[in-house]
């Protein structure tokens, strides 16, 4: 019968004999010897065995901590069997016991066994007996070092497999580049956020301390969500829910008043001596309002009539471009009463002052809005190009630059037209709720132009989230390019002057039709100029929309 | 006597023999293990093989009072154990005497055992076990060394009864000789007519100064379980049991069993000049103390296993020893 040394059980007592011990450890050092190297390459063979299993896994399916989770198997392998190997390693009662396997015939064993019992003649024979034998035992003829066969063909089949495995390259590649990318980009997203935090908490205008903390604890919740996520298809979401919440927070007048700032501001810089306060007004800077106006009523006593005429004249034209009547009118009042007594001026120009530093604070909150919803929209696009590939970083970058940049917030015309329809509901409605102009034929060109948000809006479900890029993201289907498409309606605000229902052409698109960006680029960039022939533009907006597809298709 | 002349002496014992018995080497060791711890043996055989004469022959070497019976149907307990018969003296006084029966000697042949009555039979338990005879209310040790040295025959089985378990179970080994082998039985063909000049190697004294000896000799706990194991797996419900056990067996050994195995082992070992029981002899040892001890079921029976086979399964399925 065979006797392996897995098949000893080792005694409970603990028997002490020293010559037999001296005469047993050169057998014991063989034994413990072969014991760590059968351990070794036992542990070798089951790390071997581990890697494998977890390569093949991550050559099914895509797994970016594939190279981690093997080289942790393997630590923890080597880490079990070092713990093992010395828990298990022989001792002198092995070593006994093999020596009587292989030729003591258990005399080793007994006289262990009797060195704890009282002394006999019998018994002390017996050691004697045992003595003669080990001493007479060929260690080297019965035990030689001899290199664990049986562990070392697994090992080495093993070993042909795993190089085998690498050598073939992974087809899950890619998608885990992909995933790692999107980490990253998630990462580098959390940075632009906190920056935007930090910056909307540095800027000097006046916005109301609650609505500012609002948007940050917005901003720091996103933040919270996005450390949390690891894949692309939830931090999208994570994305879309903030980017609803910010859109929640903005007010239709803040939106109205922004634009009219903007017009205001515009035509006021056009003049020499309203240039500063267009530029106060532009920045939102309520307390450089005021000092401006005080300034203008400071020189007015002394101001010549040509002056006072000209100043008169360039508020007049600044109120025409107005859309806000009662912005349109206090600009008249005040253009009328400069020609009149200063009295009246001082007044106008107070009532004036405190429409402008209101409308500024809404602009400013807006400001606020604006730049946190272009940071969110930064980030998705971000994410979705670092899904996406090399290209769509470039988008990514273009994206976190506008968020950097001022209250104009105009840089979404690079975005693709995913969520355009949100967006498109929104302007309409402030248009209709302003009661001026608004009607058919206003485009997704418009709504990107007017706000931040005019991107694309996950939550709506435009854009598939498991949607496959290939080099350049997917955009959608040009089928209505050219044609009214069908109607809907969308309700302005309550609130603010009367509430009308507008219908819109071309309201969105059809979820999931999507197609390579490049197979449909020259479909838009042609709809685009032919809309810019036949659509009333504005001139210097042709030229930006000309260069805008003439930079994409180089 | 020295423990160092055990070996030698038993060699000189076992060459003696075999000068008469002509092959049946292990059969004689054996049965020389046996009596060399005190136990009796049931010898089983066809006739012709030699049984008779290796009592006789061994009684002889040993110098010891070798008596025969041949168990019959009629022969009664009193014709082994000895009866009281009135005795007339010079002076006519009449009184009971007791005659000895043929018990009262060393070594015992109780040919053909299985011929005699299970009462006659049962007449030799208290005498293999206590070595000690009871007649009319008087108990009588026998000589020492004793021994019983029983024969059947596994052929004819006609008007023969088994022996009961019990009586089976005071035997320390049973042996089965084999048919020798073509070049033995020319041997034995060629052999004078007349018997050869035997000379006594040994006494009734240093038989038994041999058997306490023996006794002396340490068994390590590895060795005992083993011999313990080996018991236990004869038993159907064990968890030793290899799968035939479990299937064809209807008793285990007894305790006796694992005696005999450690007894006889210590025998063996210093036969074989050590002073520790070992596993070899255990495993040499299991077959003839353990093949008498457990009985196979109608299903064993009708298979045609033998309980050696069973022995050699559970050598086959005993776990680390």
């Amino acid at each position: 019968m065979k006797l392996g040394l897995k098949r000893l059980k080792k005694p409970v007592n603990n028997y002490h004999d020293r010559e037999i011990e001296t005469l047993l450890r050169p057998l014991l050092t063989r034994l413990q010897l072969k014991h760590f190297l059968s351990c070794l390459l036992r542990g070798i063979t089951v790390m071997l065995l581990l890697i494998t299993v977890l390569l093949l896994y991550s050559y099914i399916r895509p797994w970016a901590a594939a190279g981690q989770a093997c080289l942790a198997a393997g630590a923890g392998v080597t880490l079990l069997t070092i713990l093992i190997a010395i828990y298990s390693r022989p001792g002198f009662w092995e070593a006994a016991c093999l020596v009587d396997a292989i030729g003591l015939k258990e005399r080793v064993t007994t006289a262990l066994e009797l060195s704890t019992a009282a002394s006999t003649v019998i018994r002390g024979l017996q050691r004697e007996d045992t003595l003669k034998h080990l001493r007479g035992f060929d260690i080297n003829k019965h035990f030689s070092y001899t290199f664990p066969v049986r562990e070392g063909k697994a090992l080495g089949v093993l070993a042909v497999l795993l190089i085998v495995l690498l050598l073939f390259p992974n087809p899950q590649r890619e998608e885990v580049a992909r995933e790692l990318a999107v980490r990253q980009e998630i990462t580098r997203q959390e940075m632009q956020l906190e920056k935007v935090k930090k910056d909307i908490r540095q800027r000097n205008h006046e916005v109301p301390l609650v609505q500012r903390e609002e948007i940050i604890n917005n901003l720091d919740n996103l933040q919270r969500s996005l450390q949390e996520v690891q894949k692309q298809g939830e931090a999208l979401k994570c994305l879309a829910a903030a980017n609803d919440k910010l859109q929640a927070m903005q007010k239709t007048e803040d939106i109205v008043n922004n634009n009219e700032i903007d017009r205001l501001a515009k035509a006021l810089k056009n003049d020499r001596m309203t240039r500063s306060l267009g530029q106060k007004i532009s920045e939102s800077d309520t307390v450089g309002i005021k000092n401006e106006i005080a300034k203008i009523q400071l020189e007015l006593p002394d101001m010549p009539l040509k002056q006072r005429e000209n100043l008169a004249t360039s508020l007049q034209n600044a109120s025409s471009l107005l859309v806000s009547p009662a912005l349109k009118k206090g600009l008249s009042q005040t253009a009328s009463s400069l020609n009149q007594d200063s009295q009246g001026v001082a007044s106008q120009m107070a009532a004036l002052e405190a429409m402008l530093s209101e409308m500024s604070a809404g602009a400013a909150v807006s400001a606020d809005l604006g730049q946190a919803q272009l940071a969110v929209q930064s980030a998705r696009m971000g994410i979705i190009a670092a899904a996406g590939g090399a290209d769509g970083s470039s988008l990514a970058a273009t994206g976190a630059g506008y968020g950097d940049g001022t209250h104009k917030l105009n840089g979404n015309a690079a975005s693709s037209g995913g969520g355009s329809s949100s967006n498109t509901g929104t302007g309409q409605g402030q248009k209709a709720g302003a009661g001026s102009d608004a009607g058919p034929g206003s485009n997704n060109a418009d709504n990107a132009s007017g706000r931040g948000g005019a991107l694309s809006d996950p939550a709506k479900g435009n854009t598939p989230l498991s949607m496959k890029y290939g080099e350049y993201e997917k955009i959608y289907d040009p089928e209505r390019l050219g044609r009214a498409g069908d109607n809907s309606y969308v309700k302005g605000q309550a609130g603010k002057g009367p509430e009308q229902t507008v219908e819109i052409a071309n309201p969105g698109v059809i979820p999931g039709s999507l197609r390579p960006y490049q197979e449909v680029l020259g479909q838009y960039s042609q709809a685009a100029r032919e809309s810019l022939d036949r659509t009333v533009i504005p001139p210097g907006m042709q030229d930006v929309v000309r260069d805008y597809f003439s930079s994409l298709e180089e | 006597m020295n423990i160092d002349d055990f070996a030698p002496g038993v060699k000189a014992i076992e060459e003696e023999i075999g000068r008469v018995m002509v092959g049946q080497k292990e059969i004689i060791r054996h049965t020389l293990i046996s009596m060399l711890a005190g136990g009796n043996i049931l010898l089983e055989g066809v006739p012709g093989l030699g049984k008779t004469m290796l009592v006789r022959t061994i009684s002889q070497v040993l110098s010891l009072d070798f008596k025969r019976i041949q168990f019959t149907p009629d022969l009664m307990p009193a014709d082994i154990a000895g009866t009281n018969i009135i005795s007339e003296e010079a002076a006519g006084k009449r009184s009971f005497a007791f005659q000895p029966g043929p018990i009262f000697a060393n070594i015992v042949l109780a040919d053909e055992i299985n011929r005699a009555t299970p009462k006659t039979q049962s007449a030799l338990l208290e005498a293999m076990q206590e070595k000690t005879v009871t007649v009319g209310g008087t108990t009588r040790a026998l000589p020492q060394p004793f021994f019983v040295l029983a024969t059947q025959n596994p052929l004819e089985m006609e008007g023969t009864y088994p022996l009961p378990e019990a009586q089976m179970d005071r035997f320390l080994f049973k042996l089965l000789l084999r048919f020798p082998e073509a070049s033995e039985l020319i041997s034995i063909i060629n052999m004078p007519t007349v018997p050869a000049d035997i000379k006594p190697v040994a006494g009734a004294e240093s038989i038994m100064e041999m058997s306490k000896l023996a006794q002396e000799v340490p068994v390590s706990e590895r060795v005992l379980n083993l011999a313990v194991k080996m018991v236990l797996a004869t038993h159907p419900d064990s968890e030793y049991a290899p799968a035939r056990v479990k299937k064809f067996v209807r008793y285990g050994a007894s305790p006796r069993g694992g005696q005999a195995l450690i007894a006889a082992g210590k025998v063996r070992a210093l036969m074989e000049g050590r002073y520790n029981v070992a596993f070899e002899d255990i495993e040499e040892l299991a077959y003839p103390a353990l093949r008498h001890r457990f009985f196979l079921n109608f299903e064993g029976e009708a298979e045609g296993l033998s309980t050696d086979e069973l022995i050699s399964d559970i050598f086959q399925s005993l776990p680390g020893r």
